[in-house]
């Protein structure tokens, strides 16, 4: 399920196992696996966008076409990640959708403010989880057209 | 007027009592209290032509009198004990309370020897009584005559140098007196007020716990809600032709149950939210709120017969979001109670009432007994089965939580299977004017 790390279209970035696993279940189905990489923490998926680390030997070029990030992440937080992503003119734009398990909105401002494209909260239910999680990957590597290779 | 009504507690050695002249029987009761605790005998009188009275009968040690007395006050009286032959050189203190300054001049000319403040401390009243009844204090002396000018009037004084001196300075001791407690309940105060403050704190800082408690409430359980119910639907899913139909059944219920705990939490998260958020006040057009929310619910009722009756409603100042909610609730339970009805009939209206407007919705449902109203607008109460009506019973409590800040109240009438009205009072714009 995993992507080599050189050729990726979605990275995502979710500390909790089931949450990953029904993102990923939901995103084979409407086949949009093929090229996904998860990682578990937002150093980790800093380390993945920045090619330092772990991924020192990756291309920070070879951007991936879309980031999925929960909020709420170990080490480094959604928010801190988001602000380093778009805060580099290397990956500033590569689309950035926000997830978040909270209906609370405190966070939501802040998140724009920082330049993500979208701000979604999971729902509860699977079957509405499953809506937007799929829709999301359409829209993200079908609809919407990626910045142009460098 | 008897003689026979003051009374006197004489001690066994026979030494002559000390009589209280108070017309306030508490004050008198405290006074006779103190003495006692000082070992001396008492005698009290209620007024001042009751005190001389009794002075004359059993010349006392010493006369503690208050001023202000029906029939004969304080200064008065102290003139008459002056005057009388016997009594003449009896020691008198008078109660004040420092209140008026010209009862210096009052006392002096009245003959009066000390003062005592009231309220008095115990400790400084019986040293000064020991000390006037171990060094009376000096009669027959020269009186002097002197003017003095206070609160722009001239009042004539004559009386001895000592007398003057002996007044002046217990007031004064008195006034020092007084001046120490007050300093020191003004410490307390401030003390006082550095612990509210750090109360103050800590609530700020519990409150801001529950915030963060709520936060964390509605990302913690929800995630793993959505395993429950996501794994569920997959062994939905991917084992189908292995499960038999109670199986299925079973998935299913866990599946509606996690929706239902989704509801659940969503609702305790708006409920919190609704004592949270600040209230951002403007005038609001309830009449155009309220018909605006019922065009949103309409769709809601779709298929159903539903008659709705929408008088005026005069304007409200509140915030507007929290008001939209109090209609979004009360307007979907009037159409949530009467969809067993074949023709619901909601009625909304308003009516002033002293300085406020009271609002209702009125419907013909299923109602309630009136025997638990008091639970009506509780969290979490719900009256009807859930099979009968949905609904975590989260509504009512918000319109209350939202009335309430808004400085308003909530109260509800109802008939089991005839319907229910719920009425809510909110300030009126213009609470000077009657309506």
């Amino acid at each position: 399920m995993t992507a080599c790390a050189e050729d990726v279209d979605i990275l995502l970035v979710e500390d909790n196992p089931s949450d990953a696993e029904l993102a990923m279940v939901v995103l084979k189905e409407n086949n949009l696996t093929g090229k996904l990489v998860w990682v578990k923490d937002g150093a980790e998926a800093l380390e993945f966008l920045f090619a330092t680390g772990t991924y020192a030997t990756r291309k920070i070029e070879n951007c991936p076409k879309l980031v999925l990030l929960d909020l709420r992440l170990p080490k480094v937080d959604g928010l801190e990640v988001l602000r380093r992503v778009k805060a580099d003119s290397r990956t500033k734009r590569i689309p950035v959708v926000m997830l978040t398990s909270s209906k609370e909105d405190c966070d939501v401002v802040t998140a724009y403010d920082l330049g993500v494209n979208s701000y979604v909260c999971k729902p509860v239910g699977f079957d509405e989880f499953a809506r937007m999680v799929s829709e999301l990957g359409r829209y993200w590597l079908g609809i919407s057209r990626p910045q142009p290779p460098r | 007027m008897s003689e026979q009504t003051h009374t006197t507690m004489r001690t066994e050695d026979g030494s002559p009592p000390i009589l209280i002249v108070e017309d306030s029987m508490i004050q008198a009761e405290l006074l006779r209290r103190v003495l006692a605790r000082g070992g001396y005998p008492v005698a009290l009188a209620k007024d001042g032509v009751e005190g001389l009275a009794a002075a004359r009968k059993e010349p006392p040690s010493l006369i503690i009198s208050d001023i202000t007395m029906p029939v004969m006050n304080g200064f008065e009286m102290c003139r008459a004990i002056r005057q009388d032959a016997v009594l003449k050189d009896t020691p008198v203190i008078l109660l004040t309370m420092l209140s008026d300054s010209r009862d210096v001049i009052l006392g002096l000319n009245a003959g009066a020897d000390y003062y005592v403040t009231k309220p008095f401390n115990e400790q400084y009243l019986l040293s000064r009584i020991k000390t006037i009844l171990t060094e009376p204090p000096v009669r027959g002396e020269e009186k002097v005559e002197m003017e003095l000018t206070l609160d722009e009037q001239k009042h004539r004084v004559s009386v001895g140098p000592q007398r003057v001196l002996n007044l002046l300075v217990s007031t004064y001791e008195n006034a020092v007196l007084q001046n120490r407690e007050l300093t020191a309940s003004q410490d307390q105060l401030k003390e006082l007020s550095v612990h509210l403050e750090e109360k103050a704190r800590k609530l700020e800082d519990a409150n801001k716990d529950l915030e963060g408690f709520a936060y964390s409430v509605s990302h913690d359980l929800r995630t793993p809600l959505r395993a429950i119910d996501g794994f569920s639907s997959l062994v939905l899913k991917r084992y189908m032709d292995k499960l038999d139909d109670e199986g299925k059944r079973l998935l299913k219920v866990i599946r509606d149950n996690t929706q239902k705990m989704g509801q659940l939490i969503d609702d305790i998260l708006a409920f919190s939210r609704m004592g949270r958020l600040g209230i951002t006040p403007s005038e609001i057009d309830m009449d155009g709120l309220a018909r605006q929310v019922f065009e949103e619910l309409k769709p809601t009722a779709a298929g159903r017969e539903l008659g709705v009756e929408i008088a005026p409603l005069p304007p409200a100042r509140g915030d507007l979001a929290m008001l939209r909610q109090v209609w979004v609730n009360l307007l979907a339970n009037a159409i949530k109670f009467t969809s067993h009805k074949p023709a619901a009939a909601i009625q909304l209206g308003a009516y002033p009432e002293g300085r406020e407007n009271v609002f209702f919705v009125k419907d013909n449902g299923a109602g309630f007994d009136m025997q638990y109203a008091d639970k009506l607008f509780g969290v979490f109460q719900r009256l009807h089965g859930i099979e009968e009506f949905e609904g975590t019973g989260i509504g009512l409590a918000i319109v209350k939580r939202i009335i309430t800040r808004h400085g308003g109240r909530v109260w509800a009438e109802a008939k089991p299977g005839e319907g229910a009205a719920i009425y809510f009072a909110m300030p009126s714009l213009d609470p000077g004017k009657k309506p």
